[in-house]
């Protein structure tokens, strides 16, 4: 039997980077997905219009009531590409009944990087050193000096737009030219940069969409839906670009329909072997042997493969001495915030549909702690004029529209309405013990393994957060001079995983008695193992975190190969 | 019948697709994107979701043709006040742009949450067009059905909250079926299709 260099398994976000690095230093790998391959000549659909689906975008809604009842609450799980989430009867998971979370799952070539977010926000220390500033958890073993080659060294190969700010909570990193801010948004930056004199700051969207061509990647044309695929490659993901330069060094091997049942592990080295395949399409068991394994297969789904290759060494699940293992798992809360009108602006509007927002950085807790909560959240939002904008917005099922019918009615919905802004805000979640994944030996997905058990609740600190939110919010908008304005959001947060931040569940730190990995994503047990997904997680900070994944990924497998090199592997 | 959605806009695009990748002679996979440009990139990726989008469009049009939860009586009331609310001018009116199929569709396959309402306050009008003008609403002469409608909408309204909420669900149902169809969307708002935008300008002048 073939036994390749480096076993990756997962091709998502952190995946696809596992890959990338590992090749191009010249190992010969072997990339484990679980789900099909994607075409993106026939898979990605973000030049479909409404009338080009059956329901106008709004979606087969017994189809996915049936087959998509978790997946379907994600936002961006459309009828244009449900096909790139998870069939929910196939990949069942189990909740006590009080407390449901909410698990969105992209199972193919790319993972969730063909449907993610695309924000990219940097850490600093006010997060890696939060932890042990305030006694919270473990420390991070990593500070953001250690980490910022590894954010620069991906941000270049992955193109990130967006403006320089020199703000400490919100490290700069190497932008390609920013987007234009709407004249909502920027009359909203002058505002609040005046009112709260510099310690509020909304700065157009960091994201990793190209402004310019890059890599043989195209600069965006402003089609809007990234996350129905992108043919010109303009926003980041696994197959459109770290993959491809995977393949480039011949040194690849992609394995698509490829279960990870469990690892093997043999006790005389403490080494992981290879692991036990279940073909998706065929039900085959195959295997496959590696030197090195990256569990890269997104957070819940590394710690179940952990969990359920337990054996009489590690009877609490593999490289789990410590018992931490599927403990600490974090989302970020999100799911309030206010809306309001401008007066004014009445001779610009925007044209295009852009596939960024603007944020505004954290500012609570900076310098002094609030007596509230620990820590802080930050906003995301928008700010576009109203009205059908000549195709560019969408005429809902629910929308309010001008009075009347007939000729004169038809006129008026071609017309402007005034300027809105949007804000949401997420927060950050601390880690909790209680908060776990474990298997239910009870039930089995379609491929017969056994399925995660969540539990998961918001704590005290998240909800104070949550409940101040949408107020902040308001009071934004209000000094901004905006009228009308709503909050929005449930008295109760939605429940964990609406996020789609899950992380946490195989942590780092430098006590292998409090922790799984060591600070090179390494498991501290099993020295040929290592997670890079963001089960590595210590803490969540408030930002969106791939950036961060992809950070200590490419860190980690330089690390291995230097480790392979000198024989230490 | 209608195809369910995964026949529809799926697998029927598949198909289209491995015959356009074909037919363009580029078998065109992720490891060889560094040969094209990324005009060349766009270009072709138009050409493909044209090529999607029209096979979509006809299966879905064919479709549109069966009246799958109105009664023909039924369909032909929701027909006239479509074309009320949105008439034909310069450019296509409801009608036109088959906005009583749609919504008869989306009746009948997904807002089924709706139909005993629509049902009742199609009823409702036939009644109330009988008691004004001796005929239902379909027979009434058009300044009458004109006259019923400005009754049922207009602020302050006497008439029965029932024929109100109507009004307000169906004039709902017409502007989503209208503004998302092609008609509406590329030859009254002047939109250029998803594929044919190029920029984004933040604040622009009012033109």
């Amino acid at each position: 039997m073939k036994i390749y260099d480096a076993m990756v398994i997962g091709s998502g976000m952190t995946g696809g980077w596992a890959v990338k690095e590992l090749t191009e230093k010249g190992l010969e790998v072997l990339l484990l997905e679980a789900g099909r391959n994607i075409d993106p000549n026939v898979d990605y659909s973000e030049h479909l219009a409404p009338y080009d689906v059956k329901f106008r975008g709004l979606g087969d809604r017994k189809f996915m009531d049936e087959n998509y009842p978790i997946q379907k609450q994600c936002y961006a799980c459309r009828e244009y590409n449900h096909y790139f989430f998870v069939n929910d009867k196939e990949n069942p998971y189990t909740t006590p009944p009080d407390k449901p979370f909410l698990y969105f799952r992209g199972r193919q070539v790319g993972g969730r990087s063909i449907m993610w977010g695309r924000q990219v926000y940097r850490w600093s220390d006010l997060d890696f050193k939060a932890n042990e500033r305030e006694g919270i958890s473990i420390p991070w073993p990593v500070s953001y000096q250690e980490i910022e080659p590894w954010y620069n060294y991906v941000e270049e190969f992955i193109g990130v737009s967006g403006a320089k700010e020199g703000l400490d909570q919100l490290t700069d990193g190497k932008f390609l030219p920013p987007m234009q801010m709407s004249a909502g948004e920027r009359l909203m930056r002058e505002k609040l940069l005046r009112h709260w004199r510099g310690e509020r700051v909304l700065t157009i969207g960091r994201c990793a969409i190209l402004t310019r061509d890059h890599k043989g990647r195209a600069a965006c044309h402003y089609c809007g839906p990234c996350e129905h695929g992108c043919i010109t490659r303009s926003y980041f993901s696994t197959l459109n670009s770290t993959l491809p330069a995977a393949q480039a060094t011949s040194k690849l091997t992609l394995r698509p329909n490829s279960v990870v049942r469990h690892l093997f592990y043999d006790p005389k080295t403490d080494r992981i072997t290879g692991a036990s395949v279940i073909d998706a399409v065929t039900f085959k068991e195959l295997e496959f042997r590696a030197k090195v394994v990256f569990l890269c297969a997104s957070t819940l789904e590394s710690t179940r493969i952990l969990l359920n290759s337990a054996n009489s060494r590690y009877p609490n699940g593999l490289a789990n001495s410590s018992g931490v293992l599927g403990h600490y798992l974090m989302d970020h809360i999100p799911g309030s915030g206010a809306v309001g009108t401008y007066e004014g602006l009445e001779d610009v509007r925007d044209i295009g549909k852009r596939p960024n927002g603007i944020y505004i950085a954290r500012f609570q807790n900076m310098r002094t702690s609030s007596s509230k909560y620990l820590r802080g959240y930050a906003f995301q939002g928008e700010s576009t004029r109203t009205g059908l904008l000549g195709g560019f917005h969408l005429a809902t099922l629910g929308g309010q529209y001008p009075p009347g019918f007939g000729v004169q009615f038809k006129e008026a919905m071609k017309q402007l309405g005034p300027w809105q802004m949007g804000l949401g805000g997420a927060g950050e979640c601390l880690p909790h013990y209680e908060n776990k994944v474990e298997i239910n030996k009870n039930l089995v997905d379609k491929w017969g393994i056994p399925v995660p058990h969540i539990t998961a609740t918001w704590h005290e600190n998240e909800l104070a957060m949550y409940s101040e939110i949408r107020s902040v919010a308001a009071e934004m908008l209000e000094a901004c001079g905006c009228k009308n304005i709503g909050t929005w959001g449930d008295a109760r947060p939605s429940p964990p995983g609406k996020g789609i931040h899950e992380m946490g569940t195989a942590r780092m730190g430098s006590d292998p008695k409090t922790s799984v990995l060591n600070k090179w994503n390494q498991s501290h047990d099993i020295k040929n193992l290592f997670v890079t997904d963001g089960s590595f997680m210590v803490s969540s900070a408030c930002q969106n975190p791939s950036i961060t994944y992809m950070a200590f990924t490419a860190r980690a497998a330089n690390y291995a190969v230097e480790q392979m090199k000198k024989g230490d592997l | 019948m209608i195809e369910d959605e995964s026949d529809a806009t799926g697998l029927d695009r598949r198909r289209a697709l491995k015959q356009i990748t074909f037919a363009l002679g580029a078998a065109w996979a992720l490891p060889l994107l560094k040969g094209l440009s990324p005009q060349a990139l766009l270009a072709q990726g138009r050409a493909i979701h044209h090529h999607i989008a029209s096979r979509s469009t006809d299966a879905l049009r064919a479709a549109s043709e069966a009246h799958p939860f109105f009664t023909p009586h039924q369909f032909e009331t929701v027909d006239v006040i479509c074309e009320m609310i949105i008439p034909q001018t310069k450019t296509p009116g409801a009608r036109a742009a088959k906005a009583p199929q749609f919504i008869d569709l989306l009746l009948a396959e997904r807002e089924t949450q709706m139909q005993e309402e629509i049902n009742a306050g199609l009823k409702w009008l036939d009644q109330r067009s009988r008691e004004l003008f001796g005929k239902v609403f379909v027979g009434a002469s058009s300044g009458q059905q004109i006259e019923l409608l400005t009754r049922i909408s207009s602020p302050g309204s006497s008439e029965a909250a029932l024929g109100q909420v109507f009004f307000n669900r169906i004039k709902n149902l017409t502007v989503f079926a209208y503004y998302t169809s092609k008609e509406g969307l590329e030859q009254e708002l002047g939109y250029a299709g998803p594929s044919g935008i190029g920029t984004y300008e933040g604040s622009a002048p009012v033109t």
